[in-house]
């Protein structure tokens, strides 16, 4: 487990660049926090970690966006979903368990359907400016890169 | 005339059929866009074979498993031109039309579909005494899981990474004959299909159902109610 304080969006952003950066082919990062903890930011961040250009915007409505960079990443949220039934229907296993890197917000809705191996990430408030960012790995290949990105922090 | 669908995975496959016997199949890499172009090369089918929608007399389809979005398309698309149509539908494993070409070697056939985060579907097929049967169901496993398992020589087939194949040859050696990237063809699953229509052995165009292997069983969901 490993925890992070974020002061800005900006902060938030670097740790998701980070993240982006050590992404390899079928990552999950599962995203889970109020509105405004910054789930989006942080995907942001993600997103410029894989090399993609430009914004990434809230997938709220059309619950998949899809982005080509390094890796595809596939940003996808929940928010809009009220049951599990649902998020079965929506056949997210296609991106789940393709060679992409899969971000999913509002992950809590869908936990129990969702890959058992993943980085979890869960943002809270702490003030109106800065966030926790509580980061639990699942299975070894998120411990070994919760490892690498402490390495990254600490050089 | 028979119609048969394949879009279970990227290589999607149509034929036409006439008593079990491929009058003209089509494939392709269709990746992930099946919706856009499994209607548009239908069309192209017919027209090449000069055939008419109308003439066309069953549809089978390949009902998984396979990619969700994918086994969508094309079961939808079969359902609906049973129904407007009005003619029996009848739904193939894909696993057994992967399997299916390889009968004749007498072979058990242990057909492998790469499903992604290190596992696999996977069944055992095997022609017995002039009968076509499924020795293991459709599952979901790993090479490691699957391996054991198998206790004679084997026949593999299926498109699937070349790690996989030297993950099955590592754990089997000499058990294992493995064909690499051989891909379905609708042709096969029109024989598979004739093979059932013959017999009447049909199903509904309200009931059939894709096969999803990672379908979970949806009681009550770890959730609390907020």
């Amino acid at each position: 487990m490993m925890n992070f304080i974020s002061e800005s969006p900006e902060e938030t952003q670097r740790l998701g660049e980070e993240l982006g950066r050590l992404a390899q082919p079928g990552d999950l990062f599962l995203l889970v926090g109020n509105l405004g903890t910054g789930k989006t930011c942080l995907t942001q961040g993600i997103a410029w970690g894989l090399g993609i250009e430009g914004y990434a915007t809230s997938p709220s409505f059309v619950v998949v966006n899809q982005y080509r960079g390094r890796l595809p990443l596939y940003h996808i949220d929940l928010y809009r979903l009220d049951s599990i039934e649902e998020v079965i229907e929506l056949g997210l296993d296609d991106y789940l368990y393709s060679e992409g890197v899969s971000v999913v917000e509002w992950a809590e809705k869908a936990l129990a359907v969702l890959p058992k191996e993943h980085l979890l990430i869960e943002m809270n408030f702490l003030s109106d400016t800065s966030r926790n960012v509580v980061l639990k790995p699942s299975g070894e290949r998120y411990v070994e890169m919760l490892s690498q990105l402490k390495q990254m922090a600490e050089r | 005339m028979k119609l048969a669908i394949d879009t279970a995975t990227e290589i999607a496959s149509i034929a036409l059929s006439c008593a079990g016997e491929v009058q003209a199949e089509m494939s392709w890499h269709a990746g992930r866009n099946h919706t856009v172009e499994l209607i548009p090369n239908l069309l192209h089918l017919l027209h090449q074979a000069k055939i008419e929608l109308k003439e066309i007399d069953a549809i089978i389809v390949a009902k998984g498993p396979g990619s969700f979005n994918g086994l969508r398309v094309g079961v939808g698309t079969a359902k609906g031109l049973a129904f407007a149509l009005n003619i029996p539908l009848v739904g193939i494993g894909t696993l057994e039309a992967e399997a299916f070409p390889y009968a004749k070697t007498g072979l058990p056939i242990c057909p492998v579909q790469d499903a992604g985060r290190g596992e696999i579907a996977s069944a055992l097929y095997q022609l017995q005494k002039g009968k076509w049967r499924r020795l293991i169901a459709e599952h979901i496993t790993t090479v490691e899981e699957l391996c054991p398992k198998i206790v004679s020589r084997t026949l593999f087939c299926g498109r699937f990474s070349p790690h996989i194949a030297q993950q099955i040859e590592e754990h089997l050696g000499k058990r294992a004959v493995v064909l690499k990237g051989t891909i379905r063809r609708a042709g096969f699953l029109t024989e598979l299909g004739w093979s059932r229509l013959k017999k009447g052995d049909v199903d509904h165009p309200t009931t059939l159902q894709p096969l999803y292997l990672r379908r979970p069983a949806i009681t009550t969901p770890k959730r609390e109610k907020r």
